[in-house]
């Protein structure tokens, strides 16, 4: 993921950091300012809701104020008691004639106090549909003495508003009545004489209630002083519950606690929110009580309409915002492309630097910010680097001038040299490995091996005084030179050696000398005649594994005075010897810590290597010296050549094949073993081969001709003999059913004489003498191979 | 092919074999040995010492053989196997079902 991110360019890094912030402040912003708004508008609301409140509050005060009014002031005229029954009839009815706020009014006598003979007398006018009707109420079912509006203000001496009731029998609707006591003087002394009332029809103020609009679902409503619904929107609440029982039923805590500051006559916004019973929606509600009589209104604002203005700013706000970022981006983009569309042009300029194209123009840049600043520092570059590479290429033209020359002169110098491995593949008597590494380019070491006629070979390994391109050409000359008198004919070495150092004596302008050893091994008898003018003493390895130096020196090195050599010396190699020749590059090499390799180290080397070719040995050498220098360089040429004398070779035997076709009976079997013994006979075998031979043949046969063939006809069976040096290998082609010999299990041969079975054992023993065992199932033929080795 | 001669030395029957015992002589040979070997009440002893050759079709017939002289509570040895003969009797285990003695004066030892 992290990779991924690293790969964008510069206008993704540039759009998500820029985008991120302003997105988080945009964020923050946001918040804060819709919780500020918020806060305003629940201020606002609280403020607005008081208001409302107390506007309905003072509203239902008016109503049910000049409902009590007239009772008020009607009182004091009956009490006065100069009235007539009819004249008192008909203030009554006036008054509710010229109130529309009073539903009906009574005066409700005390029993027999208004006639003697009635126990009830209660003259009540009230409202039915336009008329104003006359009714006098009292009879045993009507027995308003006990009723709560007549008993309760007698019992508190007091006016008071009755809780709402269905007045049956009386004015037949819902409403509350405005009782008040009425007291008449006799003897000094104030008796009770009845009530006085006035009726509100709760129909009244619920039309009243409903015309008030809250928001758009929300409501007004009215409680009584004990909870119960005076007014509702849902009219069936109205006198049958109470606040208390909807929030029971509504199972709704903030209800309750809500209903009983009301009942207490608190006012207030509360801040709980809470299920509204008409639309069930989240609301918050306003409360204040009716002073007049201790009910309660309450106004209920459902919660997402008062919200709606916060939230219509809230998407209001968050459009411009998206807007804002998008346009931000847009403009982040524009600039990035402005900056990054010169800095690509450069980065393709760099790849063509980086690819060599150091003509390719870099695209100019108008600008003279930073980047066109990065631009001119590019075109600087661009010309300080061609000049500079003009320069180099210059220089090492003329260097590789002189390393190619060097190159050429050493690939000369190593074609002096025979290094062509198997040097003469046609010869068995000998193996002969030789290896050089100059130090330079060129060295002055040498090996070289030639015959001079057919049986004798000249070897020499040598070391010119001093390295690289001098001592080359001096080695040059002394290769030349010792091929070319060795070619003059029944010189010995030592003759030889002394021809070469006058030579090179009288043609040695630069004072050099060569170290050399020159041997002529006869391959034939493994003699050898040599002279060492100053060189490393080389090793013979004997065939058991000693090792021994020739240790003798003839003459000084050749090419310092002309002097003469003593007569070469002569041992002899025998079938498995080995000699090693070296120079001191070998000896002589340096490790780390300036030590030497050592001739010590060579000799022990040397010493079990007895069984190796020479190519083994040398390889083993110059690994070690290797190992031994740990990659310090190489101080001088390193020469080894090593001969092995291997002996005469025997006589080698051609190589032999023989067919037979046998027809598939078996007694063709006896016929076949006497043609392979006159075969092995001529091929001069043991008999043991030549059993192991018939046995194999026979049992293979037997084997196809008994068990092969489900038909009668006659088949042919090819026999292959072919014998080489040390193998005879015998093929079976046959074409009978499939039969893989290999793959059959193997022949009971542990179990005694009783449980013994003979099947498979022909194969096992097949098996068991056998080198080599294949088989193949070929053109649908079985073709079975064996080799047998003697 | 194959020659087949016998001798009785004190009660105890040598036969002695020439040639190869192969595929197609073995039948015979089984032919003219099994009689030899049933009416012998003695050890018999088949002396290998000029046979020069034997594949696994001898071996099947040495094997007859020698479950016949079990059969009777004879008892059947051979003596003077060349080189590669013992080889193919070690090879195919043969070597542990019948007694093999290098000589038949050994045998004759081991009968005393």
């Amino acid at each position: 993921m992290k990779r991924i991110k690293n790969k964008r360019g510069l206008t993704f890094k540039l759009i998500i950091f820029i985008f991120l912030s302003v997105a988080i402040i945009f964020t923050l912003i946001f918040l804060d300012n819709y919780d500020i708004s918020k806060k305003m508008v629940e201020k606002n609301l609280k403020l607005n809701a008081e208001l409302i409140t107390k506007n309905i509050v003072y509203k239902a005060e008016k109503i049910l104020g000049s409902v009590q009014e007239i009772p008020n002031n009607f009182s004091k005229i009956i009490e006065d008691s100069s009235y007539s029954e009819a004249e008192i009839n008909r203030i009554l009815k006036m008054e509710v004639e010229n109130n529309s706020e009073i539903y009906g009014a009574c005066i409700a006598y005390e029993p027999f106090y208004f006639n003697s003979t009635k126990k009830y007398y209660a003259p009540y006018y009230y409202r039915n549909k336009k008329e104003i009707e006359f009714k006098c109420l009292g009879n045993e079912q009507y027995d308003y003495f006990i009723m709560d509006w007549y008993k309760i203000p007698k019992e508190i001496n007091r006016p008071m508003w009755s809780e709402p009731y269905y007045d049956k029998g009386g004015g037949n609707v819902i409403m509350s009545t405005y009782s008040v006591p009425l007291y008449r003087e006799k003897n000094g002394k104030k008796y009770f004489i009845g009530i006085l009332t006035a009726d509100v029809s709760l129909n009244l103020l619920r039309e009243y209630f409903e015309s008030i609009k809250v928001y758009k679902t929300g409501y007004a409503f009215m409680i009584s002083k004990k909870g119960t619904y005076i007014s509702h929107p849902i009219k069936e609440l109205i006198i049958n519950e109470t606040i208390f029982s909807i929030a029971d039923a509504q199972k709704s805590s903030e209800m309750r606690v809500i209903g009983r500051d009301m009942v207490k006559g608190e006012s207030s916004f509360a801040d709980t929110e809470y299920y509204n019973i008409k639309y069930n929606k989240l609301s918050r509600i306003a409360y204040a009580p009716v002073s007049l009589n201790g009910w309660s209104v309450g106004v209920v604002f459902p919660v997402d309409e008062f919200m709606k203005d916060v939230n219509n700013l809230f998407i209001r706000v968050m459009f411009l915002g998206l807007g804002g970022l998008f346009f931000i981006c847009l403009v982040i983009i524009f600039i990035s492309r402005s900056i990054t569309s010169p800095l690509r042009k450069l980065s393709i300029a760099a790849n063509k630097f980086a690819e060599g194209d150091f003509d390719f123009e870099i695209p100019p840049s108008s600008s003279n910010d930073e980047v066109g600043s990065l631009n001119k520092s590019f075109a600087h570059m661009q010309s300080a680097l061609k000049k500079y590479i003009e320069n180099l290429r210059l220089t090492t033209s003329a260097k590789e001038k002189i390393e190619s020359e060097l190159k050429i002169a050493r690939e000369i110098q190593m074609g002096m040299i025979p290094r062509k491995f198997p040097a003469f593949p046609e010869k068995k008597e000998f193996d002969i490995y030789g290896f050089i590494e100059p130090a330079k380019e060129v060295g002055g070491d040498l090996y070289d091996f030639f015959f001079i006629d057919d049986v004798r070979l000249c070897f020499a390994i040598g070391d010119v005084s001093g390295k690289g391109t001098p001592a080359a050409l001096f080695m040059a000359i002394t290769t030349t030179i010792m091929r070319a008198e060795n070619q003059i004919a029944g010189l010995n070495t030592s003759s030889v050696i002394n021809l070469m150092n006058n030579y090179l004596c009288k043609n040695n302008e630069g004072n050099l000398f060569v170290t050399l050893f020159l041997g002529i091994l006869n391959t034939s008898t493994g003699e050898v005649e040599y002279i060492n003018a100053g060189h490393n003493y080389p090793f013979v390895i004997k065939c058991n594994g000693a090792v021994s130096e020739l240790n003798t020196t003839h003459c000084i090195p050749l090419g310092i005075s002309i002097n003469t050599c003593s007569n070469p010396n002569t041992f002899k190699l025998e079938k498995g010897d080995t000699i090693f020749l070296y120079t001191d590059g070998v000896s002589e090499a340096f490790n780390i810590d300036d030590q030497q390799y050592s001739i010590k180290k060579i000799s022990e080397i040397l010493h079990n290597q007895a069984n190796h070719t020479p190519f083994e040995i040398i390889q083993h050498i110059i690994d070690d010296v290797k190992d031994f220098s740990q990659g310090t360089e190489q101080s001088d040429d390193i020469s080894v050549l090593a001969i092995k004398y291997l002996g005469k070779p025997l006589s080698k035997v051609p190589t032999q094949n023989y067919q037979m076709v046998i027809k598939n009976s078996i007694g063709n079997l006896s016929s076949l073993s006497e043609k392979i013994t006159q075969l092995c006979n001529n091929w001069e075998m043991s008999s043991d081969v030549l059993n192991k031979v018939n046995l194999v043949v026979e049992e293979l046969i037997s084997n196809t001709i008994f068990y092969g063939y489900s038909d009668t006809f006659e088949h042919d069976i090819i026999l292959n003999l072919m014998y080489d040096e040390s193998t005879i290998s015998i093929e079976i082609i046959d074409d009978a059913k499939e039969f893989n010999p290999i793959t059959q299990k193997s022949a009971d041969i542990n179990s005694d004489i009783n449980e013994r079975q003979v099947g498979g054992l022909g194969i096992h023993l097949v098996k068991s003498l056998s080198d080599a065992f294949t088989y193949q199932r070929e053109d649908s033929k079985n073709k079975i191979k064996i080799i047998i080795q003697f | 092919m194959m020659k087949i001669t016998n001798e009785k030395i004190s009660e105890l029957l040598i036969i002695h074999t020439e040639g190869r015992l192969d595929a197609i002589t073995s039948v015979e040979f089984e032919k003219e040995v099994m009689p030899m070997i049933q009416q012998s009440e003695h050890p018999v002893l088949i002396d290998f010492g000029k046979l020069e050759y034997i594949s696994s079709a001898g071996l099947r017939t040495v094997l007859i053989l020698a479950k016949e002289t079990k059969k009777s509570n004879n008892s059947l040895a051979l003596c003077s196997l060349n080189e590669t003969i013992l080889e193919v009797f070690r090879i195919s285990g043969f070597d542990t079902i019948v007694s093999i003695y290098p000589t038949i004066e050994e045998w004759f030892a081991s009968m005393k």
